[in-house]
């Protein structure tokens, strides 16, 4: 696999992670601006125009909206407002999926494994050390289970929160940055042949972050209650 | 609809190295005052010093982004412009980061942006070498080349869209929010990209006008 020899034979090729702070951030913003108060217009809403000191926005520039954020209304309540949330936010997760499956061959050492059947708890370890250190440059501080199939990981100071730890409300909860990392690991746990689904918080602080996995199939006999348990409760 | 293909990478990656010096022919190539190796130097030192992370990772997450945008705006030139106002919505927030960490000399004409942005911007935050290139004679334009594209990485665009897709457009309009905030209204836009089959990728940045000084709304409340 050519793959393989560029991620683990060729020096790997790094980039400074404000490039990918910033693309997360607007990742996230591109897809909950519809879920924030319109008077929170800041700058990574498509609604609302960038209001900056001398220049007036030239009409090229100006966005449209997609489709997906005229079926949203703001001003809803209730479970409206809770199903356009998680609408919003499953389209992160969506996005985190997608890179998580392709970036798992490329992790380091989980080339290896492709072909090979990997057993879960060996697929959790290598998601918390090998993924763990790709992604965010250390390892998970804690990783437990009930062995059903459920697995918390815990990281106090997880990568992707340092800088919403003083997040004001109006652009939204610190969870919602868990939320492409939860698709990650999803993506990643799937394409070691375990289908899941991945709930990230942000709990108790901002830089500490929970990731809940629960596995569809799980591999321990008695898996009654959790394997069946839907997304997003 | 951007599948990793994965047999790009080692190809692409031979031109990262300090390509810089090696393709400096433009005799008119005015450095606006500064010492262009001084400058690469000032680049590395930023990025060496600033916390990594695997292109890869920043690759695919940029495809995610592309993709997403696809799937909400279908045409390729409603994707480019959404793109761009990304990129400005970056950049706009970028350049403080740029300005804090990087130690540049100060942008005092256009001329000096093409080669801050160049030598030093594209070093540090993409840790490839850039050029300035192709100044209009009255210096309201500049192009900047650059041989590698770490986004760009795995990426076959579909035939239907390799005309009228600037896949890396988010980086005209980085450029744009970062300059707007210096003073320079620009207008950048792709003109030559590797994905398309041209030698290198340029960005023609053209000088609308220069703003002026006034103090700032506060932009984030």
């Amino acid at each position: 696999m050519n793959a393989q020899a560029t991620s683990e034979g060729a020096p790997v090729v790094l980039l400074d992670s404000a490039v990918l702070d910033f693309l997360l951030m607007e990742l996230v913003a591109e897809n909950t601006a519809s879920l924030l108060p319109a008077s929170a217009a800041g700058f990574g809403k498509p609604d609302a125009p960038v209001r900056h000191g001398s220049v007036p926005a030239p009409l090229w520039q100006r966005p449209r909206k997609p489709q997906h954020l005229h079926t949203t209304s703001e001003n809803d309540q209730g479970t409206e407002a809770l199903t356009t949330e998680t609408l919003a936010l499953a389209r992160v997760e969506e996005a985190g999926f997608y890179v998580g499956e392709r970036l798992g061959p490329r992790v380091p050492r989980v080339g290896a494994l492709a072909g090979n059947p990997v057993s879960e708890l060996d697929a959790l370890k290598v998601l918390c050390r090998d993924l763990w250190r790709t992604v965010f440059g250390k390892q998970v501080d804690s990783l437990k289970t009930n062995h059903r199939g459920v697995y918390v990981i815990f990281d106090a100071s997880f990568r992707w929160l340092r800088h919403v730890q003083e997040l004001p409300e109006s652009v939204g909860a610190p969870s919602w940055y868990c939320v492409f990392p939860a698709g990650l690991i999803r993506g990643f746990l799937a394409q070691l042949g375990h289908p899941c689904t991945v709930q990230g918080v942000c709990e108790p602080a901002p830089p500490s972050a929970v990731f809940t996995v629960r596995m569809h199939s799980s591999s321990a006999p008695d898996s009654e209650t959790v394997a069946s348990e839907p997304r997003q409760t | 609809m951007f599948e990793p293909s994965g047999e790009r990478a080692s190809t692409s990656q031979s031109g990262r190295s300090s390509s810089a010096t090696s393709v400096k022919t433009q005799d008119t190539l005015p450095s606006a005052g500064f010492n262009v190796a001084a400058l690469a130097k000032i680049g590395e030192q930023a990025f060496q010093r600033g916390e990594l992370v695997s292109a890869e990772l920043v690759a695919l997450t940029y495809g995610a982004l592309v993709r997403q945008l696809f799937l909400d705006y279908q045409a390729p030139e409603d994707v480019n412009e959404e793109l761009e106002r990304i990129g400005y919505n970056i950049g706009l927030r970028l350049v403080d980061d740029f300005l804090a960490r990087s130690a540049a000399p100060p942008c005092r004409s256009f001329q000096a942006t093409a080669e801050i942005v160049a030598r030093v911007a594209f070093r540090m935050y993409l840790g490839v070498s850039a050029r300035p290139a192709n100044f209009a004679a009255d210096n309201t334009a500049y192009s900047i080349l650059f041989d590698t594209n770490p986004l760009a990485e795995f990426v076959e665009v579909p035939d239907a869209v390799a005309n009228t897709l600037w896949y890396s457009n988010i980086f005209c309009g980085v450029i744009r929010g970062a300059l707007e905030m210096v003073q320079f209204s620009v207008r950048a836009s792709f003109t030559r990209d590797m994905l398309r089959g041209d030698e290198c990728n340029e960005i023609r940045v053209c000088l609308l006008r220069e703003l002026e000084e006034t103090v700032p709304l506060d932009k984030e409340t």
